[in-house]
């Protein structure tokens, strides 16, 4: 439709304000290939300077794009882009993003004498510490930049060093490198390199004030902070695993500079009073801290507010925000220690500062994984993940939550889905792992809506959770593009493919990723079309 | 108050009696009644649309008036938006261009985030993959550029495609 015009009106009759909302629903290729070069007005308004002066030459506009393989960039149009469009707008270009498909040729295209701020995305690793060691023209791009955001794709290889090289490399390239993002673009990418390969004797100290980064350990996270980043005040780290490949002595030198740091460990970890503790002792000048933590302690009790003001807070006499999400599991208990109510960790949190806490306690039925798990967060809940969310869960507001990793031991109820749909509003990433089956697997009337939830994870749940989520009259799941899911979980709830192919929430996925490959029956496109 | 109308009035004189609720979805209107102390029994003018247009507008806020909010705009990770559209919105949005760009200004002039969003996405995908001969080709565009412009343009092309 769209192709008759009764009164007139004309898309030249939108005021540029409307013309820019348009350009920003396309990506950069897409107005540069079909706008320029349609009238003068059109033309004016690519080529204005506000628009090109932070230039995304992907088709990624976001997560979903990453795993969309149709998105490549026509090579015709992308050396028209680079012939004719760069070399006139090259000096207007302050900010600009490139994947590994481009790069070469938008380097050639032109020199960017202005750019302050440049993007790698999507890039394996071998690939990019190529560019990086011996494209000229990019190690003299990176003398000028200040800000840089490098996104890597997963390698298979688990002990790969080439990320902590790629690492070191900027460092000594980026000679006026203010901020770094470093592998922390995406919540859904995994890769985290490791860095305790890293020797830091024969680095310069580094200009470097903000660093965003994945990295694979909590050792990690130690020999990043005992290098040459002498002026970093804002240090925002992921550990993927709380794992130590090694003994580490902690080093005790204070870190005056750091002022905001914030920490998140989703998994376990048996090092919070050896390693992370000490770590935050050092911060003497913090003034905003955010922890993200699920500790395992044996001989100890659960974290609780007294602990975390005797033990780091009364050292950070700058301090003026905490932010935290700590989830402490005690399990085989060597000594036997009382362990604490829900009250006495509310009593903790009185009188030393501390704003409004949410906390709950859980008692496993199985007793034998753990003795109790105690959970404790400031309000409003201040993180964009909350893991670990179990059948404990007292319900609350968590608008900031995107992504969600639920899992227990007993199975998840409707009325639980029920809950989390309401208190998590936003949520675009969940992820569900339990192996028993539902109680109640009568589904009630009152259809759940997750409205923005993209990414679902299936993998380890009991085929329950697969007849739920993913039939429509259970649960509405209108922009659901990327699913990961059982091969027998999928035949089974399509009856091998021969259900109807319009109850199920699969009319947006781009992205399917089942367990094994298999051949696809010839109605696989009635069921999944953009697949 | 649920079910509580107040009267607008479009640009051809149409008085229209919509729920405040529904109303209140247009930030523009919303402001009037809150900010300015409209009395709710005042008809409240709509200069710049017409009866038939702001019967679309209130067919689609009618039909997204339970919607979820929007995600905060101050989330610093939020990423740029889809170009999904539902399928009650493409059926919605089945008109023709005329209509579809006079539904962009009247969600812009009524500030509804969620309209002017959908009919912006819904242009961008007619635009997306096409050359600009066939922009101006759906979008009726005359190429007013100079024949010493268009000289130029076509030798630059040609020089682009033959490399």
């Amino acid at each position: 439709m769209n192709n008759l015009n009764n009164n007139h009106l004309n898309i030249l009759d939108l005021p540029n304000e409307i013309l820019f909302i348009i350009f920003q629903k396309l990506n950069t290729i897409d107005v540069f290939h079909s706008f320029v070069d349609v009238n003068p007005r059109f033309n004016r308004l690519v080529f204005d300077s506000i628009y090109i002066h932070d230039l995304n030459m992907t088709t990624i506009m976001d997560t979903t794009s990453l795993y969309d393989q149709t998105s490549l960039i026509d090579p015709k149009v992308l050396l028209r882009i680079c012939e004719k469009f760069l070399p006139r707008i090259h000096n207007q270009i302050y900010k600009l993003t490139v994947e590994e498909y481009s790069i070469n040729q938008i380097l050639l295209a032109s020199n960017y004498p202005q750019l302050y701020s440049l993007s790698f995305i999507n890039f394996q690793e071998e690939i990019l510490y190529q560019y990086l060691t011996d494209n000229l023209i990019l190690r003299d791009l990176t003398k000028q930049i200040t800000h840089l955001n490098i996104d890597i794709k997963e390698t298979i290889k688990h002990d790969s060093k080439i990320g902590s090289k790629i690492f070191t490399l900027i460092l000594s390239l980026c000679k006026k490198l203010i901020v770094l993002n470093f592998c922390h673009m995406f919540p859904t990418r995994n890769y985290s390199p490791s860095l305790f390969y890293l020797l830091w004797e024969n680095c310069i100290p580094s200009t470097l004030i903000k660093l965003k980064i994945n990295v694979s350990t909590l050792v990690d996270c130690l020999y990043l902070l005992n290098g040459p980043l002498v002026c970093l005040s804002t240090l925002i780290i992921n550990v993927s695993s709380t794992f130590c490949p090694l003994e580490y002595i902690n080093p005790t030198k204070k870190l005056p500079k750091l002022k905001y740091f914030s920490f998140t460990a989703p998994n376990y970890t048996r090092h919070y009073d050896d390693l992370i503790l000490p770590l935050l002792r050092r911060m003497i000048n913090l003034e905003e801290l955010k922890l993200y933590l699920t500790v395992l302690r044996s001989g100890s009790t659960y974290i609780d507010g007294i602990q975390l003001y005797e033990q780091f807070l009364i050292y950070m006499t700058q301090l003026k925000k905490f932010t935290f999400n700590i989830t402490t599991i005690v399990s085989f208990r060597t000594v036997r220690l009382k362990l604490q109510s829900n009250e006495d960790i509310q009593r903790s949190f009185i009188g030393r500062g501390y704003q409004q806490v949410a906390s709950y306690i859980y008692i496993h039925p199985k007793r034998f994984l753990s003795d109790g798990e105690c959970h404790i967060y400031s309000l409003p809940y201040g993180f964009e993940y909350f893991v670990n969310l179990n059948n404990s869960f007292q319900g609350g507001m968590f608008h900031k939550v995107r992504r969600l990793k639920m899992h227990d031991g007993i199975p998840f109820e409707n009325k639980l889905f029920k809950l989390i749909s309401q208190d998590f509003p936003f949520l675009e990433f969940l992820y569900i792992s339990n192996d028993y089956p539902q109680k109640d697997n009568q589904h009630s009337s009152t259809l759940i809506t997750f409205p923005y939830l993209k990414f679902l994870h299936l993998k380890w749940a009991h085929i329950d959770y697969a007849k739920l989520f993913l039939l429509k009259k259970n649960i509405h799941l209108s922009r659901l593009s990327n699913l990961s899911i059982e091969y027998k979980s999928l035949i089974t709830i399509t009856n091998n493919f021969t259900n109807d192919a319009t109850q199920f929430n699969f009319d947006k996925l781009k992205s399917l990723d089942e367990c094994q490959s298999f051949v696809r029956p010839k109605n696989f496109h009635q069921y999944f079309p953009l697949l | 108050m649920a079910g509580h109308k107040i009267k607008l009035q479009s640009n051809d004189g149409d008085i229209f009696d919509v729920e405040v609720e529904i109303a209140k979805l247009s930030i523009t209107i919303k402001t009037m009644l809150e900010d300015l102390s409209m009395n709710e029994e005042e008809i409240i003018p709509l200069p710049n649309i017409n009866s038939a247009i702001f019967k679309k507008v209130i067919q689609w806020t009618t039909h997204h008036k339970d919607d979820p909010p929007l995600p905060p705009e101050d989330d610093e990770n939020r990423e740029k938006n889809t170009n999904d559209i539902s399928s009650w919105d493409q059926e919605f949005l089945k008109v023709d261009q005329g209509t579809l760009f006079e539904l962009i200004l009247a969600a812009n002039y009524l500030d509804i985030k969620g309209l002017l969003d959908v009919t912006c996405t819904s242009v961008a995908n007619m635009i997306k993959g096409k050359t600009s001969e066939e922009i101006r080709q759906t979008f009726n565009i005359k190429n007013d550029f100079t024949p010493q412009e268009e000289e130029q343009i076509k030798k630059e092309n040609e020089w682009c495609e033959n490399k």
